[in-house]
């Protein structure tokens, strides 16, 4: 490529990365090159230079010498009251937080969680093994009333009450379908899940967001029955709520996201039945893993096959508006 | 680990080497090796919350939350890259929970904000005869979009790489090109009077 063929529209995003020092040897070459022949790039760097050099002179507020040991100290007292972060703990349903790792699908524009187990529900797989037939399981057999977010403790050390009821599921059972990126993503590749995790399915893709540089700016998600929302909205709560009694479920869940501007990290927890999840990834499909010890498989929800078909024309319904 | 401190003091970074190392004994339950990662990025981090919030005691509860979330979910850290970068992850997105809990739950006044800047120079007079331009700063800064904020935030003053703060910031390297660009452009303008 010659340098003709760079606009100074191109030059000039990088002019700040020169002054900075960070530029790549090769870009600094094309920089230099291009503002031989342009004054008007010369003027703009020359601009640029003087505001850097005002900006320059400061630096973000720093804190007192002692913050670094009152950081420490507050550590500390967590150490004394928390698990040691390794796996030497309690069975998973014991656990007062457990933790699921999600690792990344592949991202698209306008994005939604959609959790592994939409893609069955989609393609119509309703009486696939992991998904039907046997038992529901539930975190709690009671109706939980709906609290608003206000009035829960939703703080990810929140202490957790009863412990929930695992559903087992046999080896042969545990699979899952990766969604492919994309609102409600339909059918997916069915891996096995390693043996080392129980099988974990949720979710419900819902919202999002893209902000002037095409990033995805939010994305919330919904875990149905005994779920998470990520969405603070109270009155978006209300209405799962209201969508989870109409299945005859209780819904459990208030929210507590943390996911950042990319929706690609985050990590929920959940007061109510005391899971805690990391989210890597996330955008346009996921998958989820509960880390189990030894033998022990479980589920946290499953639906019927009357509530998948609901879940489904819903879904369907929520892809094609946000398309 | 005399050796492991004084490389954080010279570069305010520790190798990836010295990473893992301390993140196996916390692991193995060596509540010290934590210390040492607190020492090496808590105040960057803090600097960090700040220019997020515009609020000291505010990003003091944020860097607090953001180091004990770390700690507890350390065992999940799998080294894909940087435990700084990871940090100001966590950071980041502990930081805009607290800004929408705040506003939802009339807790801490997101409104009172101060100056996210101080003079660079050790010179006091030079620091008050600053302060006001520091504000106008803090002014621009505040009114830029999130990501564009915490883009200028870790490439200008935190000198990230661009590479870093697409792992900060879980974005592209071309995402992170075009809102430090957009940053900048807005800033300038922001700021016209004082460049003249």
């Amino acid at each position: 490529m010659t340098k003709r063929n760079y606009k100074c529209e191109d030059i000039r995003i990088l002019l700040g990365e020169m002054l900075l020092g960070t530029l790549s040897e090769r870009d600094e070459r094309i920089v230099e090159e291009h503002l031989l022949e342009c004054a008007a790039c010369r003027d703009e760097l020359k601009e640029l230079r003087s505001f850097y050099n005002v900006i320059g002179d400061y630096r973000l507020l720093q804190p007192d010498p002692a913050f670094s040991k009152r950081m420490k100290a507050a550590v500390f007292r967590e150490m004394q009251n928390e698990k040691r972060p390794r796996a030497e703990r309690l069975p998973w349903y014991k656990r007062p937080r457990l933790v699921l790792a999600l690792s990344t699908a592949a991202a698209v524009g306008f994005t939604a969680i959609v959790y592994i187990a939409i893609s069955p529900y989609l393609a119509g797989l309703g009486s696939e093994p992991g998904f039907g037939g046997g038992g529901v399981a539930k975190m709690s057999e009671s109706a939980l009333p709906y609290t608003p977010r206000s009035e829960r403790d939703i703080s990810p050390s929140v202490a957790m009450g009863e412990e929930p009821a695992p559903k087992f599921m046999s080896k042969e059972e545990k699979s899952y379908s990766v969604s492919p990126a994309g609102v409600g993503g339909i059918a997916g590749e069915r891996r096995a899940i390693p043996d080392k995790y129980a099988y974990w399915e949720s979710t419900l893709g819902k919202k999002s967001s893209v902000d002037d540089a095409g990033t995805v700016a939010s994305t919330s998600a919904t875990m149905r029955d005994n779920q998470t929302s990520t969405d603070f909205d109270e009155e978006y709560l209300k209405a799962m709520h209201a969508k989870a009694e109409s299945f005859g479920r209780s819904y459990a869940g208030s929210g507590y996201e943390e996911r950042g501007a990319s929706g690609r990290w985050g990590s929920w927890s959940h007061p109510d039945v005391g899971i805690e999840t990391t989210a890597i990834g996330g955008a346009g499909g996921g998958e989820g893993y509960l880390p189990v010890e030894d033998d022990i498989y479980g589920t946290l929800l499953e639906l019927s096959p009357e509530e998948r078909g609901r879940v489904l024309e819903e879904l369907a319904s929520e892809a094609e508006a946000m398309k | 680990m005399s050796v492991m401190a004084a490389k954080k003091r010279e570069t305010g970074r520790l190798s990836r080497q010295d990473e893992a190392e301390l993140i196996a004994r916390v692991l193995d339950g060596d509540g010290e090796a934590f210390a040492i990662l607190i020492d090496a990025f808590s105040d960057r981090l803090y600097a960090l919350a700040v220019g997020i919030l515009r609020n000291g005691s505010a990003a003091e509860d944020v860097v607090q939350e953001s180091l004990i979330k770390a700690y507890n979910n350390l065992a999940k850290f799998r080294g894909e890259s940087s435990i700084y970068t990871w940090l100001y992850r966590i950071t980041v997105n502990t930081a805009h929970n607290y800004i929408r809990t705040s506003k939802r739950h009339n807790g801490v006044n997101m409104d009172d904000v101060g100056p996210i800047l101080e003079a660079s120079g050790p010179n006091p007079l030079q620091k008050a005869a600053g302060s006001e331009l520091a504000g106008a700063i803090s002014d621009a800064v505040g009114t830029l979009p999130d990501r564009q904020k915490e883009v200028f935030i870790l490439h200008f003053y935190q000198q990230l790489t661009h590479r870093e703060i697409s792992e900060s910031l879980g974005i592209t390297e071309g995402a992170v090109k075009a809102n430090y660009f957009h940053a900048i452009q807005k800033m300038r303008n922001h700021l016209k009077k004082y460049m003249e």
